[in-house]
Protein backbone atom coordinates (compact mmCIF):
# COMPACT_ATOMS: atom_id res chain seq x y z
CA UNK A 1 0.00 0.00 0.00
CA UNK A 2 2.84 2.32 0.75
CA UNK A 3 4.61 1.69 -2.77
CA UNK A 4 1.10 2.68 -4.06
CA UNK A 5 0.90 5.56 -2.64
CA UNK A 6 4.51 7.26 -3.30
CA UNK A 7 3.87 5.71 -7.15
CA UNK A 8 0.34 7.33 -6.68
CA UNK A 9 1.87 11.03 -5.04
CA UNK A 10 5.28 10.69 -8.08
CA UNK A 11 2.15 10.66 -10.49
CA UNK A 12 0.79 13.26 -9.21
CA UNK A 13 3.90 15.73 -8.91
CA UNK A 14 4.87 14.50 -12.76
CA UNK A 15 1.37 15.86 -13.88
CA UNK A 16 1.34 18.90 -11.94
CA UNK A 17 4.89 19.47 -12.66
CA UNK A 18 5.89 22.39 -15.39
CA UNK A 19 7.31 21.60 -18.58
CA UNK A 20 10.76 23.28 -18.43
CA UNK A 21 10.21 26.60 -15.95
CA UNK A 22 12.99 28.32 -14.72
CA UNK A 23 12.93 28.80 -10.76
CA UNK A 24 13.27 32.43 -11.29
CA UNK A 25 14.05 34.81 -8.37
CA UNK A 26 13.32 38.06 -10.02
CA UNK A 27 9.76 39.32 -10.69
CA UNK A 28 8.98 39.05 -14.54
CA UNK A 29 9.67 41.86 -16.18
CA UNK A 30 7.49 43.41 -19.49
CA UNK A 31 8.06 45.13 -22.42
CA UNK A 32 6.47 45.81 -25.69
CA UNK A 33 9.18 45.79 -27.96
CA UNK A 34 9.50 46.61 -31.47
CA UNK A 35 12.38 45.60 -34.26
CA UNK A 36 12.16 47.99 -37.08
CA UNK A 37 14.67 48.38 -40.12
CA UNK A 38 14.21 51.68 -42.33
CA UNK A 39 11.62 49.61 -44.31
CA UNK A 40 9.50 47.32 -42.01
CA UNK A 41 9.11 46.18 -38.48
CA UNK A 42 7.70 43.78 -36.65
CA UNK A 43 5.79 44.69 -32.30
CA UNK A 44 5.56 42.21 -29.55
CA UNK A 45 5.80 41.94 -26.02
CA UNK A 46 9.41 40.96 -24.11
CA UNK A 47 9.25 39.11 -21.35
CA UNK A 48 12.52 38.63 -19.54
CA UNK A 49 13.56 36.76 -15.35
CA UNK A 50 16.99 37.17 -14.02
CA UNK A 51 18.42 34.81 -11.24
CA UNK A 52 22.52 35.05 -10.03
CA UNK A 53 22.95 32.90 -13.56
CA UNK A 54 21.50 34.95 -15.86
CA UNK A 55 18.73 36.34 -17.86
CA UNK A 56 15.92 33.99 -19.32
CA UNK A 57 12.76 35.15 -21.95
CA UNK A 58 10.89 35.27 -24.35
CA UNK A 59 9.50 37.41 -27.09
CA UNK A 60 6.01 36.87 -28.08
CA UNK A 61 4.03 38.33 -30.69
CA UNK A 62 0.92 40.24 -29.23
CA UNK A 63 -1.37 37.59 -30.84
CA UNK A 64 0.31 35.33 -28.84
CA UNK A 65 2.40 33.35 -31.59
CA UNK A 66 6.11 32.31 -30.17
CA UNK A 67 8.87 34.34 -31.68
CA UNK A 68 11.66 33.21 -29.60
CA UNK A 69 12.93 31.85 -26.24
CA UNK A 70 16.34 32.94 -25.00
CA UNK A 71 18.76 31.91 -22.11
CA UNK A 72 21.66 34.38 -21.10
CA UNK A 73 24.68 33.40 -19.10
CA UNK A 74 26.32 35.63 -17.30
CA UNK A 75 29.32 33.88 -16.69
CA UNK A 76 29.89 32.59 -20.70
CA UNK A 77 28.26 36.13 -21.74
CA UNK A 78 26.28 34.36 -24.24
CA UNK A 79 22.89 34.18 -25.59
CA UNK A 80 21.50 30.81 -26.07
CA UNK A 81 18.29 31.07 -28.35
CA UNK A 82 15.10 28.12 -28.18
CA UNK A 83 11.99 27.64 -29.97
CA UNK A 84 12.76 30.41 -32.70
CA UNK A 85 9.91 30.49 -35.35
CA UNK A 86 10.77 29.00 -38.53
CA UNK A 87 10.82 32.40 -40.91
CA UNK A 88 13.66 33.72 -38.08
CA UNK A 89 15.64 30.30 -38.07
CA UNK A 90 18.44 31.00 -40.13
CA UNK A 91 21.50 30.86 -39.20
CA UNK A 92 22.56 34.51 -40.50
CA UNK A 93 19.34 36.05 -38.48
CA UNK A 94 20.02 33.71 -35.46
CA UNK A 95 23.50 35.27 -35.07
CA UNK A 96 22.35 38.52 -35.24
CA UNK A 97 19.48 37.99 -32.97
CA UNK A 98 21.95 36.29 -30.15
CA UNK A 99 24.59 39.60 -30.60
CA UNK A 100 21.54 42.16 -30.10
CA UNK A 101 19.69 40.46 -27.85
CA UNK A 102 22.69 40.03 -25.99
CA UNK A 103 23.53 44.09 -25.86
CA UNK A 104 20.35 44.43 -25.31
CA UNK A 105 20.17 42.68 -21.80
CA UNK A 106 23.11 44.22 -20.66
CA UNK A 107 21.52 47.70 -21.35
CA UNK A 108 18.19 46.33 -19.79
CA UNK A 109 19.75 44.70 -16.76
CA UNK A 110 22.58 47.24 -16.24
CA UNK A 111 25.46 44.60 -16.85
CA UNK A 112 28.50 45.72 -17.82
CA UNK A 113 29.70 45.56 -21.47
CA UNK A 114 33.16 44.60 -21.40
CA UNK A 115 33.81 44.54 -25.10
CA UNK A 116 33.89 46.61 -28.21
CA UNK A 117 30.26 48.10 -28.68
CA UNK A 118 28.98 49.22 -32.04
CA UNK A 119 25.36 49.82 -30.47
CA UNK A 120 23.93 53.55 -30.09
CA UNK A 121 21.50 53.47 -26.86
CA UNK A 122 19.46 55.84 -25.50
CA UNK A 123 17.21 55.71 -22.36
CA UNK A 124 14.35 58.04 -21.71
CA UNK A 125 14.24 58.30 -18.10
CA UNK A 126 10.80 59.41 -17.89
CA UNK A 127 9.43 56.38 -19.46
CA UNK A 128 12.15 53.67 -18.85
CA UNK A 129 11.92 53.59 -22.93
CA UNK A 130 15.29 52.02 -23.84
CA UNK A 131 16.20 52.07 -27.41
CA UNK A 132 19.24 50.44 -29.66
CA UNK A 133 20.13 50.53 -32.68
CA UNK A 134 22.89 48.36 -34.62
CA UNK A 135 24.09 50.39 -37.25
CA UNK A 136 25.92 47.72 -38.91
CA UNK A 137 22.73 45.76 -40.06
CA UNK A 138 20.52 49.25 -39.55
CA UNK A 139 18.08 47.12 -36.91
CA UNK A 140 16.16 49.47 -33.49
CA UNK A 141 14.91 47.64 -31.20
CA UNK A 142 12.71 49.36 -28.55
CA UNK A 143 11.80 48.61 -25.08
CA UNK A 144 9.06 50.63 -23.25
CA UNK A 145 8.29 48.98 -19.87
CA UNK A 146 4.13 47.88 -19.26
CA UNK A 147 2.50 49.08 -16.85
CA UNK A 148 1.26 46.20 -14.25
CA UNK A 149 -2.57 45.31 -14.65
CA UNK A 150 -4.71 43.39 -12.14
CA UNK A 151 -3.55 39.94 -14.61
CA UNK A 152 0.00 40.53 -12.70
CA UNK A 153 -1.31 39.58 -9.39
CA UNK A 154 -2.65 36.22 -10.79
CA UNK A 155 1.24 34.93 -10.60
CA UNK B 1 -8.88 1.33 1.28
CA UNK B 2 -12.09 2.26 -0.59
CA UNK B 3 -11.18 5.79 -0.26
CA UNK B 4 -7.93 5.29 -1.90
CA UNK B 5 -9.86 3.62 -4.67
CA UNK B 6 -12.19 6.35 -4.79
CA UNK B 7 -9.11 8.89 -5.01
CA UNK B 8 -7.65 6.44 -8.06
CA UNK B 9 -10.58 6.86 -9.78
CA UNK B 10 -11.10 10.65 -9.50
CA UNK B 11 -7.71 10.73 -10.39
CA UNK B 12 -7.97 8.53 -13.54
CA UNK B 13 -11.70 10.63 -14.38
CA UNK B 14 -9.63 13.74 -14.38
CA UNK B 15 -6.77 13.27 -16.44
CA UNK B 16 -7.66 10.85 -19.07
CA UNK B 17 -10.61 12.98 -19.47
CA UNK B 18 -10.36 13.91 -23.47
CA UNK B 19 -13.11 14.34 -25.98
CA UNK B 20 -14.91 11.72 -27.67
CA UNK B 21 -14.36 10.56 -31.09
CA UNK B 22 -17.16 10.62 -33.37
CA UNK B 23 -18.45 8.52 -36.43
CA UNK B 24 -17.97 9.62 -40.06
CA UNK B 25 -21.89 10.45 -40.30
CA UNK B 26 -22.08 12.15 -37.07
CA UNK B 27 -18.58 14.27 -37.80
CA UNK B 28 -20.64 15.24 -41.03
CA UNK B 29 -23.71 16.32 -39.15
CA UNK B 30 -21.53 18.63 -36.82
CA UNK B 31 -19.81 19.97 -39.81
CA UNK B 32 -22.74 20.63 -41.81
CA UNK B 33 -24.52 22.26 -39.13
CA UNK B 34 -21.83 24.81 -37.73
CA UNK B 35 -21.05 25.37 -41.60
CA UNK B 36 -25.33 26.11 -41.75
CA UNK B 37 -24.79 28.87 -38.91
CA UNK B 38 -21.14 30.44 -40.07
CA UNK B 39 -23.06 30.94 -43.26
CA UNK B 40 -26.03 32.91 -41.68
CA UNK B 41 -23.73 35.14 -39.72
CA UNK B 42 -24.16 38.59 -40.70
CA UNK B 43 -22.25 40.14 -37.81
CA UNK B 44 -20.67 39.40 -34.56
CA UNK B 45 -19.09 41.39 -31.74
CA UNK B 46 -17.67 40.18 -28.73
CA UNK B 47 -14.97 40.49 -26.21
CA UNK B 48 -11.84 37.94 -26.00
CA UNK B 49 -9.19 36.99 -23.48
CA UNK B 50 -6.17 35.89 -24.92
CA UNK B 51 -4.06 32.81 -22.71
CA UNK B 52 -0.73 32.78 -23.89
CA UNK B 53 1.61 29.89 -21.74
CA UNK B 54 5.33 30.26 -21.74
CA UNK B 55 7.03 27.39 -20.75
CA UNK B 56 10.47 29.13 -20.44
CA UNK B 57 9.17 31.63 -17.49
CA UNK B 58 6.47 28.94 -16.68
CA UNK B 59 4.49 31.78 -17.38
CA UNK B 60 1.35 32.96 -18.25
CA UNK B 61 0.51 36.37 -20.38
CA UNK B 62 -3.11 37.94 -20.37
CA UNK B 63 -4.08 39.79 -23.11
CA UNK B 64 -7.82 41.29 -23.26
CA UNK B 65 -9.92 43.06 -26.09
CA UNK B 66 -12.87 43.53 -28.15
CA UNK B 67 -13.79 41.73 -31.98
CA UNK B 68 -15.98 42.95 -34.27
CA UNK B 69 -16.64 41.00 -37.49
CA UNK B 70 -18.89 42.51 -40.19
CA UNK B 71 -19.66 39.57 -43.55
CA UNK B 72 -18.04 39.06 -45.85
CA UNK B 73 -15.21 40.35 -44.96
CA UNK B 74 -14.31 42.76 -42.15
CA UNK B 75 -12.90 42.18 -38.87
CA UNK B 76 -11.70 44.78 -35.98
CA UNK B 77 -9.08 42.66 -33.28
CA UNK B 78 -8.50 45.32 -30.64
CA UNK B 79 -6.67 44.40 -27.22
CA UNK B 80 -6.91 47.01 -24.64
CA UNK B 81 -5.27 45.41 -22.15
CA UNK B 82 -2.45 45.09 -20.98
CA UNK B 83 -1.08 46.84 -24.54
CA UNK B 84 -3.08 48.62 -26.99
CA UNK B 85 -2.76 47.11 -30.27
CA UNK B 86 -4.98 46.73 -33.20
CA UNK B 87 -5.57 44.50 -36.24
CA UNK B 88 -8.26 45.51 -38.61
CA UNK B 89 -8.79 43.52 -41.88
CA UNK B 90 -11.07 45.15 -44.57
CA UNK B 91 -11.03 42.88 -47.59
CA UNK B 92 -8.15 44.70 -49.54
CA UNK B 93 -6.13 46.03 -46.60
CA UNK B 94 -4.55 44.95 -43.50
CA UNK B 95 -3.93 47.38 -40.66
CA UNK B 96 -1.51 46.61 -37.90
CA UNK B 97 -0.79 49.60 -35.00
CA UNK B 98 0.51 49.11 -31.97
CA UNK B 99 1.82 51.88 -29.62
CA UNK B 100 5.45 52.27 -31.42
CA UNK B 101 4.23 51.78 -35.12
CA UNK B 102 1.52 51.11 -37.40
CA UNK B 103 1.44 49.58 -40.90
CA UNK B 104 -1.09 49.39 -44.08
CA UNK B 105 -0.11 46.44 -45.94
CA UNK B 106 -2.38 45.42 -49.40
CA UNK B 107 -3.43 42.24 -49.18
CA UNK B 108 -3.00 41.80 -52.73
CA UNK B 109 1.13 42.14 -52.47
CA UNK B 110 1.32 40.67 -49.21
CA UNK B 111 -0.35 37.10 -49.54
CA UNK B 112 0.59 36.20 -45.98
CA UNK B 113 -1.09 39.19 -44.29
CA UNK B 114 -3.74 37.86 -46.44
CA UNK B 115 -3.67 34.67 -44.98
CA UNK B 116 -3.85 35.69 -41.47
CA UNK B 117 -6.70 38.09 -42.20
CA UNK B 118 -8.47 35.33 -43.71
CA UNK B 119 -7.26 32.69 -41.01
CA UNK B 120 -9.13 34.96 -38.14
CA UNK B 121 -11.74 35.46 -39.71
CA UNK B 122 -12.76 31.86 -40.66
CA UNK B 123 -11.93 30.69 -37.35
CA UNK B 124 -13.80 33.51 -35.61
CA UNK B 125 -17.16 32.44 -37.67
CA UNK B 126 -16.47 28.82 -38.27
CA UNK B 127 -16.33 29.05 -42.03
CA UNK B 128 -12.25 27.65 -41.49
CA UNK B 129 -14.27 24.09 -41.38
CA UNK B 130 -15.45 24.27 -45.24
CA UNK B 131 -11.91 25.48 -46.16
CA UNK B 132 -10.46 22.19 -46.96
CA UNK B 133 -8.21 23.59 -49.46
CA UNK B 134 -5.91 24.94 -46.04
CA UNK B 135 -7.18 22.75 -43.47
CA UNK B 136 -7.71 18.92 -42.62
CA UNK B 137 -10.15 19.12 -39.85
CA UNK B 138 -11.88 16.58 -37.40
CA UNK B 139 -14.56 16.56 -34.82
CA UNK B 140 -14.71 15.33 -31.60
CA UNK B 141 -17.32 15.51 -28.85
CA UNK B 142 -15.84 17.75 -26.04
CA UNK B 143 -18.86 17.58 -23.48
CA UNK B 144 -20.75 20.63 -23.67
CA UNK B 145 -19.16 21.84 -26.98
CA UNK B 146 -17.98 20.23 -29.98
CA UNK B 147 -13.90 20.29 -30.48
CA UNK B 148 -12.88 20.79 -34.31
CA UNK B 149 -8.91 20.42 -34.45
CA UNK B 150 -7.57 21.65 -38.19
CA UNK B 151 -4.72 21.10 -38.97
CA UNK B 152 -3.27 24.02 -41.70
CA UNK B 153 -1.95 22.33 -45.21
CA UNK B 154 -0.42 25.44 -46.34
CA UNK B 155 3.18 25.87 -46.20
CA UNK B 156 3.09 29.32 -44.89
CA UNK B 157 0.22 28.95 -42.16
CA UNK B 158 2.45 25.48 -40.94
CA UNK B 159 5.22 28.03 -40.39
CA UNK B 160 3.10 29.35 -37.77
CA UNK B 161 0.75 27.13 -36.38
CA UNK B 162 0.58 23.41 -35.96
CA UNK B 163 -2.72 22.64 -35.23
CA UNK B 164 -5.97 24.87 -34.03
CA UNK B 165 -8.86 23.35 -32.16
CA UNK B 166 -12.43 25.96 -32.41
CA UNK B 167 -14.58 24.91 -29.44
CA UNK B 168 -18.27 25.40 -30.66
CA UNK B 169 -21.07 25.60 -28.35
CA UNK B 170 -23.44 22.52 -28.85
CA UNK B 171 -26.54 24.66 -28.49
CA UNK B 172 -26.06 28.06 -30.23
CA UNK B 173 -23.41 26.40 -32.55
CA UNK B 174 -21.46 29.38 -31.68
CA UNK B 175 -17.15 29.63 -31.57
CA UNK B 176 -16.45 29.70 -27.67
CA UNK B 177 -12.24 28.97 -27.19
CA UNK B 178 -10.16 28.86 -30.00
CA UNK B 179 -6.66 27.02 -29.38
CA UNK B 180 -3.67 28.22 -31.09
CA UNK B 181 -0.51 25.77 -31.16
CA UNK B 182 2.49 27.32 -32.38
CA UNK B 183 4.93 25.52 -34.66
CA UNK B 184 6.97 24.27 -31.01
CA UNK B 185 3.29 22.94 -29.78
CA UNK B 186 2.78 26.01 -27.79
CA UNK B 187 -0.69 27.31 -27.01
CA UNK B 188 -2.03 30.39 -27.46
CA UNK B 189 -5.95 29.85 -25.61
CA UNK B 190 -8.49 32.41 -26.83
CA UNK B 191 -11.72 32.57 -25.04
CA UNK B 192 -15.23 34.80 -26.33
CA UNK B 193 -17.52 36.43 -24.12
CA UNK B 194 -20.45 38.26 -24.58
CA UNK B 195 -21.64 37.37 -28.00
CA UNK B 196 -24.00 39.20 -29.63
CA UNK B 197 -24.90 38.57 -33.83
CA UNK B 198 -26.66 39.75 -36.12
CA UNK B 199 -26.91 43.07 -34.31
CA UNK B 200 -25.69 46.10 -36.42
CA UNK B 201 -21.96 47.76 -36.30
CA UNK B 202 -20.88 50.58 -36.78
CA UNK B 203 -19.11 50.17 -40.29
CA UNK B 204 -16.52 52.89 -39.66
CA UNK B 205 -14.92 50.56 -37.23
CA UNK B 206 -13.35 48.80 -39.81
CA UNK B 207 -11.81 51.74 -41.56
CA UNK B 208 -8.45 52.04 -41.87
CA UNK B 209 -6.94 54.27 -39.53
CA UNK B 210 -5.25 57.72 -41.21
Amino acid sequence: MRVFLIFLSSLVAFWCSGEEGVGRMSPLARYTFALETDRAGVTGVFLASEDSAGVYGAMVNEFGVSALDFEYSRIKDKVKLSRVVPFLDKWYIRRVLRDDIRYCLHVLYGIPYGRRSIYQTSIDTVTGKVTVYNPRRGLRYTFTPMQPTHNDSQE
Amino acid sequence: MKQILSLLLVFAAVFTAQAAPLTAAQKGDVIARINAAAASLKTMTCNFTQTKTIAMLSETMVAKGRMSYSRPDRLRWEYTTPYKYLFIFNGTKVYVGSSSRADVIDTNANKLFKEVGRLMMSTVTGTALSDTRSFTSDVADGGSRWQVTLVPKKKEMKKMFSQIVLHFGKKDLMIAQIDLYDSNRQLTSISLTDIQTDRPVNESLFNIPK
